[in-house]
């Protein structure tokens, strides 16, 4: 009560725009050691409150600022912001005190949908890369078989024409030529024509 | 907030879309498959067997389809069917020709035609291919699988009288391929016998190795002797012999079947010799054989 009592402008004080000049808001961001000599710190304000008491009351400093600037006890903060012409503001006002938690709730929101996010493609990821490792490649199956179509050979010379591998490479090659022969012969058959000379009686429809 | 909620829905709905764009099959029935409702074999041209039996294959699968289903869907793929129907007529029509075409080319490339013989399978081919020009026409004026059925009876008696002249230049063509694979596997099977005998001596079990290839080249000899009676045979036709060359055609088919037998019996002999080589190699006097092959 003290401290709006010397808040409210006296009679005869000229009452100055509610902005401050420079030199009376410097002090509030100003730390006290910097302070200029002819400013007063927001600090010994409080205690000097009687002396001060005109400057202060011109001022009408914001109430954010004396409540960072000056850790005293709840009960002696002036929460209640007092306008130019003297009189208490609405709660209202004091809403603004409280401006920080909207937003480190969209901080919050916005760090749990990127580790959302992060979750979703490291998973996608994972689970592309882990069905490419159980994919069916059979590539130690083809060394080993290689191995051992080699191995009975291994004594042998490429160009031995009496080897085994030889022999059976001379078969092999003889296959297109046996299924060409088969085929040429058995193309009434595929085409379900009849085999005889009259042709067949029953439609593939 | 905005972008990011468009960013965090289009990374949950995009493995879904991979996976469905992944899938061959639509889950959605098959009516929605449009891309079967139309033809897929507008030429006869070029076509062969294989692809006159995949096609009757797909559509008999169609048909099976079509029958067990009712309503819209019955609907839908009987007219799938019959597209499909048509494409086997036509992929029929096309084998046929290529198998004309081919003979007339391979006969050629042998020197086993002459100037006499390819009029005649020109003249067929000519014949054959106005034949087609004309059945393509009423196959897709067909409304219905029983006309399709109809024309097709008519295609089998096409083909089969185009054959019928053909097949005496396939016995030919037998002949000469049958006596070249078995030429060029007797040629090998001197060194063949001496593998297994040099198996048996180092006591390895090649009973039934040589049982095999005892057999595998009786059959071998028979076919040879075969081929040579045919060809003498059909010295004695000419290729409007319908019956008689169609007696020789009947041993020629069971000739070459035997031929290609005995070949994997001989495939089979080798690989059982191999296995026993890579448990106890053995040696056989090359020398001797080297001067042949």
């Amino acid at each position: 009560m003290a401290e709006q009592d010397l808040m409210q402008p006296k009679p005869g004080d000229v009452v100055k725009p509610a902005s401050p000049t420079p030199q009376e808001t410097e002090p509030s961001v100003q730390p006290a050691a910097t302070t200029p000599p002819n400013e007063v710190p927001e600090v010994e304000e409080s205690n000097q409150a009687t002396a001060a008491a005109p400057a202060i009351a011109d001022v009408a400093p914001p109430v954010v600022e004396q409540e960072q600037e000056m850790p005293t006890p709840p009960a002696e903060e002036p929460k209640v912001a007092v306008g130019g012409d003297g009189s208490q503001q609405p709660p209202e006002n004091n809403v603004a005190q409280e401006t920080p938690e909207p937003h480190k709730t969209n901080r919050l929101l916005f760090m749990g949908i990127l580790l959302l996010v992060l979750l979703i493609v490291g998973g996608a990821l994972y689970l592309m890369y882990a069905r490419d490792f159980t994919s069916p490649e059979p590539a130690p199956i083809e060394t080993q078989e290689t191995t051992e179509s080699t191995e009975p050979e291994a004594n042998v010379q490429q160009e031995d024409t009496t080897s085994l591998q030889y022999l059976q490479d001379q078969l092999n090659s003889l296959d297109n030529s046996t299924t060409e022969l088969t085929n040429d012969t058995e193309v009434g058959t595929q085409l379900n024509i009849g085999t005889s000379n009259s042709s067949s009686n029953a439609s593939e429809l | 907030m905005k972008l990011l909620s468009y960013i965090f829905t289009f990374l949950l709905v995009l493995p879904v879309v991979q996976v469905l764009a992944q899938e061959d099959t639509s889950p959605f029935g098959t009516l929605t498959d449009e891309s079967r409702q139309s033809r897929t074999v507008l030429e006869t041209r070029g076509h062969d067997t294989t692809d006159y039996r995949r096609t009757l294959e797909d559509y008999r699968d169609l048909n099976t389809r079509a029958n067990q289903s009712y309503g819209a869907q019955r609907t839908a793929l009987s007219e799938q069917a019959l597209a499909r129907a048509k494409d086997v007529l036509y992929t029929k029509l096309g084998a046929g020709e290529t198998h004309l075409e081919n003979l007339i080319q391979r006969l050629g490339s042998l020197n086993l035609l002459s100037e006499g013989d390819r009029q005649v399978l020109n003249s067929e081919l000519s014949k054959y291919q106005a034949f087609v020009n004309d059945m393509r026409a009423q196959i897709d004026n067909a409304t219905s699988i029983t006309a399709l059925r109809g024309l097709s009876l008519q295609i089998n008696t096409a083909i089969q009288n185009s054959l019928n002249i053909a097949n005496y230049y396939t016995i030919k063509l037998s002949i000469q391929k049958g006596s070249a694979i078995i030429n060029s596997i007797m040629e090998r099977a001197e060194v063949i016998q001496a593998h297994i005998n040099a198996a048996g001596e180092l006591g390895g079990d090649v009973g039934a190795i040589q049982s095999n290839f005892d057999s595998a080249m009786l059959t071998l000899e028979r076919a040879k002797n075969t081929y040579a009676s045919i060809s003498a045979n059909l010295d004695t036709l000419s290729p409007s012999d319908n019956r008689a060359v169609e007696t020789q055609f009947q041993q020629i088919r069971d000739t070459n079947t035997s031929v290609a037998e005995a070949h994997s019996s001989l495939k089979q002999v080798v690989t059982s010799l191999k296995n026993l080589y890579g448990r106890s190699p053995w040696n056989i006097d090359r020398a001797s054989f080297t001067e042949g092959n």
